[in-house]
C-alpha cells in the first residue's frame, strides 16, 4: 500500500499570548524595582579594648546630640542648618592649618596615595589629620541623628565639588572624572567622621 | 474624476497578531531577569528618613538588610526590634547570624559584604548603638544607612 505522508497537524497557539500575559504580569507584580539607597558609612574594626586614639584637640571636631535632640558643635549650640557650613569651615581650617605646620605635614605619600601625588604633586596641604567625632544619646531620635550625617557628608560632598571645578573644571562625579580624578580628590578631603558609641 | 464608491464594503485588514507572543515572551524575559523575590516580609514598621546626599548600592548580591523599627504585631510590644530575615534578633545572637549570612555568600564577595539598616526614624539612636557594635564584632564594617532621596532644606 503506498503510503501518504500526513503533515503533523500544527498546534493552535493562538493561546500562547495570553499565557505569556498571565506569567508578564505574575513577574510585573512581584518584581521590585526600588534599588536601596542610603549613606555608606566604614565603621572602625572591633577591638576588645577601647582603643581611644590620642587625637589633638585642635583637630578634632565635636559634634554632640543629646537626647532632646539638640547639637552642639565645638563647644557651642548649633542649628542643623548651620552644621554643613561650621563643618566645611572646620575642614578648610585644618587645610590652612597643616600648610602652616611646616614639609613634614603636607608631604603626600606616593606608595599610600598614588592618585593624590599624580594630581596634586608632592606637597599638598590637605586635611588629613581632622576628625568628625560625632556622639549621640541614647535617646537621640535616629532621624536627627542622620539629618546630622546628612549635613556632614553634604559638607564633605560640597567641598569635593569645589575642588573638582577648580582643579579639573569638571562636576564631582563618575560620569565626568576618571577613577583616579575621583580618587584624588577623596584622598584630598578624605571623610573622616568618627560615630563614637553613646555615652549612657 | 475620482469615483467615490461609497456602497462596496471594504473590510479592514485583519492586523496580524501571530508575533505578539514573541514580544509578549520578551518582556516576559525581561522583567524575569530583573525579579528578585522578596523572601522576607517586614515584621516592623520603617519608615526610613530622607536625606539627599544617598548612594546608590549597586550589586544587591552584596547587600544584607536588616530591618529596625516597632513590631506590626501589637502582642509584641512597642519597643524597636531587629529583624533580619524571617526573624527578630536579639542582641546576642546579631554576631552568629551575621557571620552565618557571610558564610553563605560567595567566597570572593564575602569581604564586601554590605549590612544596609534600615531604621525607622522615630527609633531612639540605643538601639542602633547597640547594632552598630555587633556588626563590628561580626566584622561586618561596611554599612549604609538606608534612607529616601530627598531634597535638602537651605
Amino acid at each position: 500500500m503506498a503510503r501518504k505522508k500526513r503533515k503533523a497537524p500544527s498546534i493552535n497557539s493562538s493561546s500562547s499570548a495570553d499565557l505569556a500575559f498571565t506569567l508578564l504580569i505574575f513577574f510585573l507584580v512581584v518584581t521590585s524595582m526600588d534599588t536601596d539607597e542610603g549613606l555608606v558609612r566604614l565603621l572602625p574594626r572591633w577591638t576588645e579594648e577601647d582603643n581611644t586614639q590620642d587625637i589633638k584637640k585642635r583637630n578634632m571636631l565635636p559634634v554632640l546630640i543629646n537626647k532632646n535632640n539638640e547639637l552642639m558643635v565645638g563647644g557651642e549650640i548649633c542649628r542643623i542648618e548651620d552644621l554643613c557650613q561650621k563643618a566645611k569651615n572646620f575642614i578648610k581650617a585644618e587645610g590652612d592649618f597643616a600648610a602652616e605646620r611646616g614639609p613634614e605635614y603636607i608631604t603626600v605619600n606616593p606608595e599610600k596615595n598614588p592618585e593624590l601625588a599624580h594630581f596634586f604633586g608632592m606637597e599638598v596641604a590637605t586635611p588629613k589629620n581632622h576628625i568628625i567625632s560625632l556622639q549621640s544619646d541614647y535617646g537621640t531620635k535616629y532621624e536627627t541623628y542622620l539629618k546630622v550625617q546628612n549635613e556632614l557628608v553634604a559638607a564633605y560632598n560640597q567641598l569635593r565639588e569645589d575642588l573638582a571645578q577648580s582643579k579639573f573644571q569638571k562636576p564631582y562625579n563618575e560620569e565626568e572624572l576618571s577613577k583616579d580624578q575621583m580618587q584624588a580628590i577623596k584622598d584630598y578631603y578624605p571623610m573622616n567622621i568618627s560615630e563614637a558609641n553613646a555615652k549612657y | 474624476m475620482g469615483k467615490f464608491n461609497k456602497g462596496s464594503k471594504k473590510e479592514m485588514p485583519e492586523l496580524n497578531t501571530s508575533s505578539l507572543p514573541d514580544l509578549v515572551f520578551s518582556i516576559l524575559f525581561f522583567f524575569m531577569c530583573i525579579t528578585h523575590m522578596r523572601e522576607d516580609t517586614a515584621k516592623v514598621i520603617v519608615s526610613t528618613p530622607q536625606a539627599s546626599e544617598v548612594v546608590k548600592l549597586e550589586n544587591k548580591s552584596l547587600v544584607t538588610t536588616v530591618l529596625v523599627g516597632r513590631p506590626k504585631d501589637k502582642k509584641l510590644g512597642n519597643v524597636p526590634r531587629i529583624q533580619f530575615n524571617d526573624d527578630f534578633l536579639d542582641k546576642d545572637n546579631i554576631v552568629a547570624k551575621m557571620t552565618q549570612q557571610r558564610q553563605s555568600m560567595k567566597e570572593v564577595d564575602q569581604p564586601k559584604m554590605q549590612v544596609s539598616m534600615k531604621i525607622d526614624k522615630d527609633t531612639e539612636m540605643g538601639i542602633v548603638t547597640e547594632l552598630k557594635t555587633e556588626l563590628r564584632k561580626a566584622q561586618c564594617l561596611k554599612i549604609s544607612y538606608s534612607a529616601k532621596k530627598g531634597m535638602r532644606r537651605k
